[in-house]
C-alpha cells in the first residue's frame, strides 16, 4: 500500500479542508488505497510519528516556512518523500501570509506582543524565521499545485495520477493557459483606463458582468494568472487576484500585471496631460501596488533588501 | 525532579500548538498545564498599508477551516467603516451563505475530527471510520459536500470566498440555483436532525461526570434575544446566567481586555468589569467562553422551529446556563439544524434571485470601522482605522478560539489532573483524553495566531530534562 | 559607512533614437561622465518593469532610463509615456519594498542632448553614491 503523509506550515489549513471537498466516493476509494501515516489535522499522529516512518510515497505539504519547526519538518519530509508537493499557493509561492516579509520580524513581534515577548520567543515557543518563505527555498520540490486553496478538480486529478503512477513529469501540475483563457467575459481590443474603480466603491455598481474587468477599469490578474480555476472568481463578478500563480511563460506575475495597468492608465487623454500631472495620477490611481499585484508571490519574488520601509 | 509532559502536535484541529503538562516531584500531581499556540502568521501587521477595499479578500486567508467568517466579519467592518446601507437581498445573501458556511465547518468538526471520540475505534481517525462503516462515512461526506457547493454557488469559492464587497456583493444567484439550494438545505434539515442524536447521547455521557467542566461567563451574537450567526448586538451572560452586557459591536473594547503571555503566540482576552485574574473561573474571574456551549447559554430562544425543540431539549436535560464543556458538542449539532432552517427559509426569498439590488454604492470613508459576526466557534471582531487615501493604519482581530484560549488552558489543566494524579501510568490513550478537552472547543489555531504560526505537541520533561515524547 | 572605493553600478536602459544618440553625442564630445552599464532599447517603452527589478536583484544600486522627449518625439508615438507611467508605479511598489524611490530616475534626452546626458549620469551618480550600496535577498 502506498504511504501518504500532509504536513503543513504557515497555513491556513484550507488546502486540508479543501481535500475534504472531494467527492465522497472519490475520497473513499483514494483512502482504500493509500495508508495516511501522518495528518494531523484529521489523526493522532505526533511529530514522532513522523520521524519513525521511512520512506513515504507522497508528502504533500501546505503552507509557507515562518518558523524553525517548519523548516526542519521540511527538510524531513523531503528526505522521507519519494514525491514532494507543494500543496496550494502558500508552500509554491509563500502566499498571503508572504506579505509580512514587507516588515522586519522584530518590528512584527514587538508590534503584536511587545518587547518582553520578543525577548523570550523561541525558548518555548518556535522560533520564527526573518521572512517566510516558500518551500522551494529549502528543498527540491516535485510538483506544484497552485491556488488558494488548489481547486477540488486539480486536487483530484492529481491523487489520480499518483494511484495509476501517470504522473507526468515534474514541475507545476496544472494548465497551460491563462485565466482569461477560461474567462468568457467580452474583451474589447482597445482599452484605457481613465480611472481605477477600487471594489465596491462608487462606480462599482456600473460594473456589466459580461464585460473585461480590465476595460471597465477594476484592475484584475487574470491576463498573468495561471488557469485551472474555471474563472471562478470572475464568474462570480469579481476580479482575480492572482492565486493560481504566474501563468506559463510568465516570468515576474507582479511587475507583468504592473506594467500591463500602467500602460493602460490614462492611455487616452495622456497626450493633453503634463509629465508631471501623469506622474501623479498613475501614483494616485493604484493604492497599495505590492498588495494588489504581489499578493500571493511576493516571497517567491523577493527577499528583501537592506534599506529601511520610507 | 520535577516532571513535564509534552503532546506535540495536538491533533485532529485547525493550526499548531502543544501542550506541556508540569508535574510535582513526585511525578504524581499537575502543577500546571500550558496549552501552547506555536502558530504565527502575522495578519495584524502585514495588513497595514493594504487596500481596506481589498481586506475581506485578504483576511479570509487567516483561515481555511473558517474562511466565510473572517471575509463577513471583515466586509461587514468596512461596510460600518463607509457607512454603507447594505440593500436587503445582499444581507440574505450573505446569511444563506453563511449558514452554508456554518455547516461546511461544524460537518467538519463533529464528523471528521470529533466523532472517533467517542466511538469504539481501534485507531481514533476517519480513514479507520471509514473502513468500519463505510456508508456513514460516504453520507457524511456526501452531506457535507452540499454546503461546499452552496457556498461555490453564492460566493464563488466554497474556501476563502469573493462575493461579498463593501456595500453588498458582487452577484446574486440564478433561479436554478435556488432551486439546488432549497432541495439541498431540505435534506440538510434532515441529516441534522439524525446528527443531533449522535452528538446528544455523546454529550450525556458526561453529563454527570465532566472532567472538563468549568463556571465561566458566556458571550454571543443575539438578534432580539433570538440566535444569529450574522448579525445582531453582543450579549454576555455570567456564571448564573444573568445577562450582564450588551453592546454593539463598536464598543468591543469597552468590555474586553486582552493580556499576552510570553509561552504562547495566542493572547488571553478577559471581561473588564472583573479583570484578569490568571487562569482561574467562576463569578469573579474574567474568563468567558464564546462557541455553540455559549450561544446556547445566551440566547432565549431559536428562531426555527426544529432548533427550538431541540433547544428546549438541551435546556431541559443540562440546565441553563450549562458548563458542561463537552456539552459544546451537541450545542454544536443543535446550530447545524438551526443553520440548514434558516438556509432552506432563506432560500424560499425571491428577492435573492436576479437581484439588482444588492450593492450600495454610496458611502464616505470614515476612520475606524468595526464587524463582528458569530464565527462558528464563537465571536468574532475586525476592527480597522483607515488614512484618506483608504489604506489600513490599524488592524485588530479578537478571534474565538483567542477568546476561548484562557478557557481551553484551564479545560485541559482539569482533564490533566483528573486523568493523570496519583501517579497513573501515562500513556497515549490518557493523553489522547486530555486533548478531548480542547476538541470541544473546536480550535482554530490559525485564527488565533493570525499573528505567528505555530503547532501542538506531548514531552515528559524530568525537572527541565525531557523524558518522554508522545 | 560606505568604502571610498565603492563605485555605484547603474545600469542605463537607452533609447536607440534619443537616449543612446544623447549618449553617443556626450561621447563623441569628449564630455566626460562616470561608468555606467549601458544597454541599448528600442524605446524606453520597451524597458518592461520585470527588467528594472531584475536589475536590482542582480545587483544594481540604481537603474537610469531615458527616452524621447514627451509629447511627440518618441518613434514608436507613445512608448515614452508608457515608460513614465510605469516608472512612476515601479517607484510606488519599490517604496514599499524598502527601497528608496530615487533609485529609479528616468530622463528625457535627445539626439541632440549630450551635455544633458552627461550632466544626468553625474547627478544619478551622486545620489546613488549617497544612497550607497543597495543589497536585495532574493
Amino acid at each position: 500500500m502506498k504511504k501518504i503523509a500532509i504536513l503543513g506550515g504557515a497555513s491556513c489549513s484550507g488546502c486540508d479542508v479543501a481535500l475534504f471537498d472531494l467527492p465522497g466516493d472519490e475520497l473513499e476509494r483514494f483512502f482504500s488505497e493509500v495508508e495516511v501515516v501522518f495528518w494531523s489535522t484529521t489523526m493522532d499522529s505526533r511529530i514522532e510519528d513522523f520521524e519513525a516512518q521511512g520512506k513515504i510515497d507522497l508528502v504533500m505539504f501546505h503552507g509557507g516556512i515562518r518558523t524553525e519547526e517548519h523548516r526542519k519538518l521540511l527538510i524531513q519530509a523531503r528526505e522521507k518523500a519519494e514525491i514532494l508537493v507543494a500543496l496550494g499557493s502558500c508552500a509554491s509561492f509563500g502566499g498571503i501570509p508572504g506579505i509580512a516579509n514587507l516588515f522586519e520580524l522584530d518590528a512584527i513581534l514587538k508590534d503584536i506582543y511587545g518587547d518582553e515577548f520578543t525577548k523570550l520567543s523561541g525558548e518555548r515557543i518556535p522560533k520564527p524565521e526573518e521572512r517566510l518563505k516558500p518551500i522551494s527555498s529549502y528543498v527540491e520540490v516535485d510538483y506544484y499545485l497552485p491556488g488558494c486553496p488548489p481547486p477540488v478538480e486539480t486536487i483530484s486529478e492529481f491523487l489520480d495520477h499518483f494511484i495509476l503512477g501517470s504522473l507526468p513529469p515534474r514541475g507545476i501540475f496544472g494548465k497551460e493557459s491563462t485565466v482569461c483563457d477560461e474567462c468568457d467575459r467580452i474583451k474589447p481590443e482597445d482599452i484605457s483606463i481613465e480611472e481605477v474603480k477600487r471594489i465596491g466603491s462608487k462606480d462599482w455598481s456600473e460594473i456589466d458582468p459580461k464585460v473585461c474587468f480590465l476595460a471597465q477599469g477594476v484592475v484584475c490578474l487574470g491576463a498573468v494568472t495561471r488557469g485551472g480555476c474555471k474563472a471562478r472568481c470572475i464568474n462570480a463578478n469579481f476580479p482575480c487576484r492572482g492565486c493560481m500563480g504566474p501563468a506559463p511563460n510568465i516570468r515576474d506575475q507582479g511587475a507583468r500585471i504592473l506594467s500591463e495597468i500602467a500602460s493602460l492608465l490614462m492611455k487616452e487623454s495622456e497626450k493633453n496631460l503634463s509629465d508631471e500631472e501623469i506622474y501623479e495620477r498613475v501614483q494616485k490611481e493604484i493604492v497599495d501596488p505590492v498588495g494588489l499585484f504581489y499578493r500571493y508571490t511576493l516571497p517567491h519574488y523577493w527577499g528583501g533588501s537592506n534599506e529601511e520601509d520610507d | 525532579m520535577k516532571k513535564m509532559i509534552k503532546i506535540d502536535p495536538v491533533t485532529r484541529l485547525e493550526g499548531e500548538a502543544k501542550i506541556s503538562i508540569f508535574m510535582d516531584e513526585s511525578g504524581k500531581t499537575v502543577e500546571d498545564v500550558l496549552f501552547q499556540v506555536t502558530e504565527f502568521r502575522a495578519f495584524e501587521k502585514f495588513c497595514i498599508g493594504r487596500d481596506v477595499m481589498e481586506m475581506p479578500r485578504i483576511t479570509s486567508a487567516i483561515c481555511g477551516f473558517c474562511s466565510w467568517a473572517h471575509h463577513l466579519a471583515s466586509v461587514k467592518a468596512v461596510d460600518n467603516l463607509l457607512g454603507k446601507n447594505v440593500p436587503e437581498p445582499a444581507e440574505k445573501l450573505r446569511e444563506l451563505g453563511y449558514c452554508a458556511h456554518i455547516l461546511h465547518s461544524h460537518l467538519a468538526h463533529m464528523y471528521l475530527l470529533a466523532l472517533p471520540d467517542f466511538l469504539q475505534l481501534k485507531e481514533k481517525n476517519v480513514f479507520h471510520l471509514m473502513k468500519e462503516n463505510p456508508s456513514l462515512v460516504r453520507d457524511i461526506l456526501e452531506k457535507r459536500r452540499y454546503s461546499y457547493f452552496i457556498q461555490e454557488m453564492v460566493g464563488g469559492k466554497a474556501i476563502h470566498p469573493v462575493f461579498a464587497i463593501p456595500g453588498g456583493v458582487s452577484k446574486s444567484i440564478s433561479e436554478k440555483e435556488r432551486v439546488k439550494i432549497e432541495e439541498m438545505s431540505r435534506e440538510l434539515v434532515d441529516f441534522s436532525k439524525k446528527s443531533i442524536e449522535v452528538f446528544m447521547e455523546a454529550t450525556l455521557k458526561f453529563r454527570e461526570n465532566d472532567p472538563y467542566y468549568h463556571e465561566t461567563h458566556y458571550m454571543s451574537l443575539v438578534k432580539n434575544g433570538k440566535l444569529n450567526f450574522y448579525s445582531g448586538k453582543i450579549r454576555v451572560v455570567n456564571t448564573e446566567g444573568k445577562k450582564i452586557h450588551e453592546f454593539s459591536p463598536e464598543e468591543y473594547s469597552d468590555y474586553i481586555g486582552e493580556v499576552v503571555k510570553d509561552w504562547s503566540y495566542t493572547k488571553f482576552p478577559y471581561l473588564r468589569e472583573m479583570g484578569w485574574k490568571g487562569l482561574t473561573w467562576g463569578k469573579e474571574s474574567g474568563i468567558f467562553r464564546v462557541g455553540p456551549l455559549a450561544r446556547m447559554n445566551v440566547c432565549e430562544r431559536m428562531e426555527t422551529e426544529g432548533a427550538q425543540w431541540e433547544y428546549e431539549r438541551f435546556i431541559e436535560e443540562m440546565g441553563k446556563p450549562c458548563h458542561n464543556t463537552m456539552a459544546f458538542h451537541w450545542a454544536r449539532a443543535i446550530e447545524i439544524l438551526y443553520a440548514s432552517e434558516k438556509m432552506l427559509e432563506l432560500s424560499r426569498e425571491e428577492d435573492i434571485v436576479d437581484s439588482k439590488e444588492i450593492f450600495d454604492p454610496d458611502g464616505e470613508l470614515r476612520g475606524r470601522g468595526v464587524g463582528a459576526l458569530e464565527a462558528p466557534r464563537g465571536t468574532l471582531y475586525h476592527d480597522y482605522e483607515v488614512d484618506e487615501e483608504g489604506r489600513v493604519t490599524f488592524v485588530n482581530l479578537i478571534v474565538p478560539t483567542t477568546e476561548n484560549n484562557p478557557s481551553i488552558c484551564i479545560s485541559v489543566k482539569k482533564g490533566a489532573e483528573e486523568l493523570l494524579s496519583n501517579g497513573k501510568r501515562i500513556d497515549r490513550n490518557i493523553l489522547n483524553k486530555i486533548e478531548v478537552a480542547f476538541r470541544a472547543y473546536d480550535p482554530c489555531l490559525a485564527c488565533s495566531t493570525h499573528n505567528l504560526d505555530q503547532s501542538i505537541r506531548v514531552e515528559i520533561f524530568h525537572g527541565s530534562e525531557l523524558v518522554k515524547t508522545l | 559607512m560606505v568604502e571610498k572605493s565603492w563605485r555605484p553600478r547603474i545600469v542605463a536602459f537607452l533609447c536607440r533614437w534619443c537616449g543612446y544618440a544623447g549618449a553617443d553625442l556626450a561621447g563623441v564630445s569628449r564630455m566626460k561622465y562616470p561608468e555606467i552599464y549601458p544597454i541599448r532599447v528600442n524605446c524606453s517603452g520597451s524597458v518592461h518593469p520585470e527588467l528594472i527589478l531584475d536589475a536590482f536583484r542582480k545587483g544594481a544600486d540604481g537603474v537610469l532610463i531615458c527616452g524621447c522627449h514627451t509629447p511627440n518625439d518618441c518613434h514608436y508615438i507613445s512608448g515614452n509615456y508608457k515608460a513614465l507611467k510605469r516608472v512612476a508605479l515601479v517607484k510606488k511598489l519599490l517604496s514599499q519594498l524598502g527601497i528608496n524611490q530615487e533609485r529609479v530616475r528616468l530622463e528625457w534626452i535627445s539626439a541632440a542632448e549630450g551635455r544633458k546626458f552627461s550632466r544626468v549620469v553625474k547627478e544619478f551618480y551622486e545620489k546613488i553614491r549617497e544612497l550607497g550600496p543597495l543589497e536585495v535577498r532574493v
